[in-house]
């Protein structure tokens, strides 16, 4: 048996033969840092892709192929960017595994289906943000109320290109974490100054961000 | 090995039927074990979930009590079945927060953020949630040492000293995973003993890096930047104690979810809603059922009980009501 379970996998083929488009996964694998987690995710994402023709992975290596990495902007390995035909902005740092296997699918979904299901008004008031704003959600794979906050992130990613959506796996760059003071997850950063812990609902997850920006 | 823990329904799923037999409120273990009752009674059914299908059960690591799982099943994996199941019997299940309710009426009518249903029975299983303590520092250290998921949160506090307020079941359930992280936890319980089941006591009991503090007060959590230490007092002797430590865990019970219901259905004093043996409200057609229920024990065993009692006490409404018409 692989990562995936049979009955999971089983029907993860028949969820991902809904999909109007084809999902691809870019992923920045290294050899040199953080080579196990990089390994795991590596070893998750081709049995994800080996389910279903509508998922393309594509690996790059994270030290040797610079212009790419440049390119999406890419951190550090493991990364992971969801995207249709071009980057919509939704990156997720670390392995998606435990509760966080959810958010890769889910997110997996989202860019599959072509939409996402939000109230008007989320979509509305977060289309009307013009500049660039990047939001960080911090999760654990041991959390099971991260997936939530991370689908909101991808959602309002997905909606409006001026945001970008990353998710960190904070045990795995602690480095960060402890930039970020996290402590307790989700935590959620906006243009890396203006911080909020736990699950918001997407109405008011919309006003902090506003409030980040302003 | 790594663990990939899948939920299979994505959120805010958008429904196109408007008008259902029975809208269920909370996909917990009541919520989804209701919805497989009245689903294969053929009542048309709705379930709304805020948060997470499962509950605050998808989200306990290990359930080692609840019957047919011999080594225990982790609450994810045992709810992701119940939600399975309630599908096979043709419920719906939306991911939605619910902003209003109308159940005074004949048809009762449930706004979300984006839809609104009506049906013609409503079961409350909307559960219960973790209280806090409203001590001084509480607010102030949320997220800056102040946690209430161990799950979530235990890699932060790796090698440290901590404090777990509260003996309880969850408590000492929490504290033994919290274990595999931090070097020592001090257990602060307000009763003069432990209320935990006794085999989480003796578990518990074994462990050398504990200390517990029976019968204290918690008076506030202190620190600058992050949480430094907390201050107890001795309900005996009325001495009073800073600890330092530099993480607090708080696991002191449940507050009721009826905040949506308090003006038009009796609660208790706690805000618990009151439901005869049928689990039947105040309101006709209107069942409450789990832990947002007034009772004496508040588990996935006597969560399910309640689910599947208030699905039957709805389908007999039901067919009252089918007669009078």
């Amino acid at each position: 048996m692989g990562l995936i379970n049979s009955e999971n996998a089983k029907y993860l083929k028949e969820h991902f033969r809904s999909f109007k488009n084809p999902v691809n996964i870019l992923y920045f694998n290294s050899k040199k840092t953080n080579p196990d987690f990089c390994n795991s995710t590596r070893l998750i994402l081709n049995e994800l892709s080996s389910i279903s023709p509508k998922i393309n992975l594509k690996i790059f290596d994270f030290e040797k192929e610079k212009n790419e990495v440049q390119k999406y902007n890419i951190m550090m390995p493991p990364a992971t960017v969801i995207q249709s035909d071009r980057d919509i902005g939704l990156r997720y740092y670390g392995i998606p595994s435990g509760y966080e296997f959810s958010t890769l699918i889910n997110s997996i979904t989202m860019v599959g289906r072509g939409r996402i299901d939000i109230s008007d008004e989320v979509r509305k008031r977060s289309s009307l943000l013009k500049e660039k704003v990047e939001i960080m959600v911090f999760v654990t794979p041991s959390c099971p109320h991260c997936p939530r906050a991370a689908a909101i992130v991808h959602k309002l990613a997905f909606i409006n290109e001026n945001i970008k959506g990353t998710v960190i796996e904070a045990n795995e760059f602690p480095e960060l974490s402890k930039e970020f003071k996290v402590m307790t997850v989700p935590k959620t950063i906006i243009n890396k100054n203006h911080s909020f812990e736990g699950i918001y609902r997407d109405e008011r997850f919309v006003e902090e961000l506003i409030k980040g920006i302003s | 090995m790594l663990d990939l823990k899948f939920q299979s329904e994505g959120y805010n799923t958008k429904l196109e039927e408007r008008n259902y037999d029975v809208i269920i409120l909370g996909g917990g273990p009541t919520g989804l074990t209701a919805g497989i009752y009245t689903g294969r009674a053929l009542l048309k059914t709705l379930i709304i979930e805020e948060n997470m299908i499962g509950g605050e059960a998808s989200s306990t690591e290990l359930i080692e009590n609840y019957p047919g799982f011999p080594d225990g099943i982790s609450g994810m994996e045992l709810t992701e079945r119940m939600k399975k199941q309630v599908e096979k019997f043709g419920a719906k299940i939306v991911i939605n927060h619910t902003d209003k309710v109308v159940l005074t009426s004949k048809i009762k009518s449930v706004k979300t953020d984006s839809e609104e249903f009506q049906s013609k029975a409503i079961i409350i299983a909307t559960g219960s949630s973790p209280k806090s303590l409203n001590i001084p520092g509480e607010r102030t250290f949320k997220g800056r040492g102040v946690s209430y998921c161990a799950t979530c949160d235990a890699p932060f506090f790796k090698s440290k000293d901590i404090a777990v307020i509260g003996a309880g079941s969850s408590g000492i359930q929490e504290g033994l995973f919290l274990l595999e992280y931090v070097k020592s936890i001090k257990f602060i319980e307000f009763l003069p003993y432990m209320t935990a089941e006794k085999i989480l006591q003796e578990r518990i009991k074994k462990r050398e890096n504990v200390e517990f503090f029976l019968n204290h007060k918690l008076l506030s959590i202190n620190g600058d930047q992050t949480v430094e230490s907390i201050t107890t007092e001795n309900r005996g002797t009325g001495e009073k104690r800073d600890i330092p430590i530099s993480g607090v865990f708080v696991f002191v019970g449940l507050k009721p979810n009826t905040e949506l219901f308090k003006d038009s259905i009796e609660l208790d004093k706690e805000g618990f809603i009151v439901a005869d043996e049928h689990l039947r409200t105040s309101l006709e057609g209107v069942f409450a059922a789990g832990d947002v229920r007034k009772k004496i024990l508040r588990q996935v065993a006597t969560a399910v009980g309640d689910g599947a009692l208030a699905a039957f006490s709805a389908k007999t409404y039901l067919e009252r009501l089918k007669l009078k018409d």
